[in-house]
């Protein structure tokens, strides 16, 4: 028996990857390069959890989430974030319409935030009243609108995207709706030998769409199959020391966390840290997690959990710098 | 197939397999733990090997130091047993390596730890030390596909481990030992001194003085050239000197000034000094400035060569004293200065030249026996060393009195010449006689350009100072708290304008304006 249990999951893993490399090459289709950013999104989009995409503009963030959309061929919204939106304008509000043989009543039209794979195009621009609205939906997996109760529909992943060059009359995302993201991806410029495959892709007659090759259920199972990826006791133990380690005044902090840092990780980001470890663990062919796959997740997970005081600002600390200290710092626990 | 069927009992293994397992991850895991703690037993030699051999190589150090101490005063009171000596430079270092060797051999290994070095060293990917676990686990059982996921786990590492078994750990070699061997080799050394020096010490356990046996004195006395080195003697003979009459040492000096004399035509032969190649004596021991004649520095130097034999009298040094400032007088040929020298013990040369050594100075050793003596002590010497340089006090006569006094002054002026010059009274004629008599003076009293500052010559030996080298460090973050804050929860965009104003500060570009991204941020395009 035991071996048949061994058998199934080693075929779940199989699929697993298939389906992931097959979303991934539909994504390909549109994105070009950017593997780093595609493969945290599908993370994200397997876990279960949300996306923080950082960068200038052009680098077809926008893009990408569309791609993402059409390839799992679930319901995609695109929210442009502007300073005079209002809560109901995306969660959704209730209008009067002409009902049937007369008079009016009241119906309630949801917003663009009921969706499956929601883009919040900068969310920055957003007031913090705005911003708020998404809190909700992006933990709870449902919106509250008075006495309506709307509950949205997994898979639920909302890929917000941010400017990092623009700072007059943006708000930045209070530290409670970060945490709420499963990573902070920035994404960067392309490589050179990608951006002519770019050229050839956007400048011509035909335009590039990606090809349903998903849908909802299978990223639903997909994620069944992450989450019973397990753990041994030394991963888990690591992990709760790099988080721990993140949080001034703890054993495991290092020096420059204790001076620089104003705020560290809450245990969300331990959580982040294992189920992002799960998905690479599987993508690398292995049945459980190991202290490797945590240090590759960490950088992405942790980035924008950490909080640097003036002191680090003023000293040009980054959180990255922050975070590579701390993998360096912390070793990997040895049970006896 | 029921669930409980499926799921199986964790740590019990119950499957063949997996006992087989639990065999081979303990049989890999006594293995490597015997190699790592033959490898952590090597690290604590190597460690502890180089301070070793410093304490002992300290300790011995202090021995002989006593001893030779001990020699020196001549009794016993540094006197120290062999066996004390081969304790404490022996002794402790070695007590030092078996106690953190014995620690390191002490120190626990356990089994995942062994395990964890056969998955790093093997590049297992963690799979011996993760089952290893799964096996301990006390956990209850998940879904069966978690299950399954731990099974797959075990049968990933069962062939895992036979790799491991067939391969086996080898941990790589230490680096070479960062023992220098100079440290080794002064150590033995050490020991052979210590055992050479030993013998020195008498059946009563005094020791021999150095100067007791007879030869030490010989070889003190002897010398290579003939020349006195013996500092013993060396201190005596200031004694002696001091005991001769003004008239022995002005009788003893005497040919030295005849060979002053003599040596005068010497004077004008080429110069030593580079500045001066080919140029006669005079004319280089002047500076270019106040450039005397020959004759002028003859006459200074004539009516100076009287004054020698009191000058010496004044300073009674003796040869010794003279020999012994070799280095000082080489200093100061070198110094260049050519300000009045040669005024004191009937020097032969140019007055012209200081008692500073010009590189232009020819000199013989006579001469600067009789010349590196003399100080310019008071104003008086220090005058008469600049000689014929400074032609406004040849003469050494006041300033010439141009007060035009009313009336016809009180006596007569020599230098009258009834033109108005230094006279008493201008002799006026025409309508300027009929002018009363009002002291008008000419021009303004005082000296005639004396300068606004006065030169006074003093030797000054540069002395060199230690100055410790700065370390170069490189910034560190700040180590202290920065204080009390005021409270970080402003406007965001004030927030933002003084990050972006810090980050500019720190932009290693240092252009305002610029700010520093990490390396995976593109640059940010500036603003139209």
């Amino acid at each position: 028996m035991p071996k048949k249990q061994a058998v199934d999951a080693r075929k779940a893993a199989e699929e697993f990857r298939a389906v992931h490399d097959k979303i991934k090459a539909a994504v390909q289709e549109v994105i070009v390069g950017q593997e780093e950013v595609i493969e945290a999104v599908l993370a994200a989009l397997f876990v279960g959890g949300h996306v923080l995409l950082e960068g200038v503009p052009g680098l077809g963030k926008t893009i990408l989430v569309r791609s993402l959309g059409e390839a799992v061929e679930v319901a995609f919204s695109r929210i442009q974030f502007t300073p005079d939106m209002m809560p109901a304008d995306i969660q959704g509000t209730s209008i009067l319409v002409d009902a049937d043989g007369g008079g009016h009543e009241v119906q309630f039209q949801q917003g663009p935030l009921v969706a499956n794979l929601v883009l919040a195009d900068e969310i920055n621009r957003a007031t913090p009243k705005t911003q708020s609205a998404l809190l909700e939906a992006m933990q709870e997996k449902q919106i509250s609108i008075g006495k309506r109760t709307i509950h949205l529909e997994e898979p639920y992943c909302v890929l917000a995207t941010q400017n990092p060059v623009e700072q007059e009359g943006t708000y930045p995302l209070p530290e409670a709706q970060l945490d709420r993201f499963l990573f902070k991806v920035v994404v960067g410029y392309p490589k050179e030998e990608d951006y002519r495959e770019i050229l050839q892709r956007t400048t011509g007659n035909v335009e590039s769409r990606a090809s349903a090759v998903s849908h909802g259920k299978e990223i639903l199972a997909m994620r069944e199959i992450v989450r019973a990826v397990p753990v041994p006791e030394h991963a888990e133990t690591y992990a709760i020391h790099l988080v721990m380690g993140t949080q001034p005044g703890s054993a495991f902090a290092p020096g420059i966390v204790e001076e620089n840092v104003l705020l560290g990780s809450s245990p969300r980001g331990a959580q982040a840290l294992i189920l992002a470890a799960k998905v690479r663990a599987l993508l690398a062919g292995r049945f459980a997690v190991t202290c490797e796959d945590i240090q590759d997740v960490a950088p992405d997970v942790l980035r924008h959990r950490v909080i640097i005081n003036f002191q680090g600002q003023a000293e040009g600390f980054t959180p990255d710098d922050v975070v590579r200290e701390l993998l360096d710092q912390v070793s990997v626990p040895v049970g006896v | 197939m029921s669930h409980e069927d499926d799921v199986m009992p964790a740590g019990e293994g119950t499957s063949r397999s997996t006992s087989m397992l639990e065999a081979d991850l303990r049989m890999l895991a006594s293995e490597a733990e015997g190699k790592l703690r033959e490898r952590n037993y090597e690290i604590a030699l190597r460690a502890t090997l180089r301070p070793a051999l410093n304490l002992g190589l300290l300790l011995l150090s202090l021995y002989v130091l006593l001893l030779l101490m001990g020699r020196a005063f001549g009794h016993g009171l540094f006197d120290y047993p062999l066996w004390l000596g081969l304790a404490l430079g022996l002794g402790w270092p070695a007590l030092l390596l078996v106690w953190r060797v014995s620690a390191a051999l002490r120190q626990p290994i356990g089994r995942l730890q062994s395990l964890r070095a056969l998955d790093e060293h093997l590049d297992l990917g963690e799979r011996l030390q993760t089952a290893a676990e799964f096996l301990d686990c006390q956990r209850p059982a998940g879904s069966a596909i978690e299950v399954g996921f731990r099974q797959a786990t075990l049968e990933d590492a069962a062939v895992a481990a036979l790799a491991a078994k067939k391969r086996g750990l080898s941990l790589p070699s230490l680096p070479r030992s960062e023992v220098p061997p100079r440290l080794v080799w002064a150590f033995a050394l050490l020991i052979l001194l210590t055992f050479l020096l030993l013998p020195r010490i008498d059946a009563t356990g005094t020791t021999i003085p150095i100067g007791d046996d007879g030869q030490g004195q010989a070889q003190a006395d002897t010398e290579e050239d003939g020349t006195e080195r013996d500092p013993l003697a060396m201190h005596q003979r200031p004694r002696e000197d001091k005991e001769e009459t003004p008239q022995v040492e002005a009788a003893r000096l005497e040919p030295k000034r005849g060979s002053g004399s003599k040596e005068e035509p010497e004077s004008s032969r080429q110069s030593k000094g580079s500045a001066g190649m080919g140029r006669p004596t005079e004319s280089a021991g002047s500076s270019g400035a106040s450039q005397s004649t020959g004759s002028p520095s003859n006459q200074a130097q004539t009516s100076k060569a009287g004054k020698a034999s009191k000058k010496k009298q004044k300073k009674r040094k003796t040869k010794e004293e003279k020999k012994r400032k070799p280095n000082k007088a080489r200093k100061e040929e070198e110094s260049g200065s050519t300000v009045g020298k040669g005024a004191a013990g009937g020097s032969h040369r140019s007055p012209s030249a200081s008692t500073w050594s010009s590189k232009d100075q020819v000199s013989s050793d006579e001469e600067e026996a009789l010349e590196e003596e003399d100080e310019v002590d008071d104003e008086t010497d220090e005058q008469e060393a600049r000689g014929g340089v400074q032609p406004q006090l040849r003469d050494r006569r006041p300033p010439v009195n141009r007060d035009l006094s009313i009336g016809f002054g009180s006596g007569k002026n020599p230098d009258a010449n009834g033109r108005g010059g230094p006279s008493e009274q201008k002799k006026s004629r025409g309508v300027a006689s009929l002018v009363l008599g009002v002291p008008i003076p000419d021009h303004i009293k005082g000296h005639p350009n004396p300068g606004k500052t006065k030169i006074t010559q003093e030797k000054v030996q540069p002395s060199a100072e230690d100055a410790p080298a700065i370390p170069a460090e490189a910034r560190t973050p700040a180590k202290k708290a920065v204080g009390p804050m005021a409270d970080p929860q402003m406007n965001p965009w004030m927030r933002e304008l003084v990050r972006r104003y810090f980050l500019s500060l720190r932009s290693p570009v240092g252009k305002p304006g610029e700010t520093r991204v990490p390396p995976s941020q593109p640059q940010i395009p500036k603003k139209d």
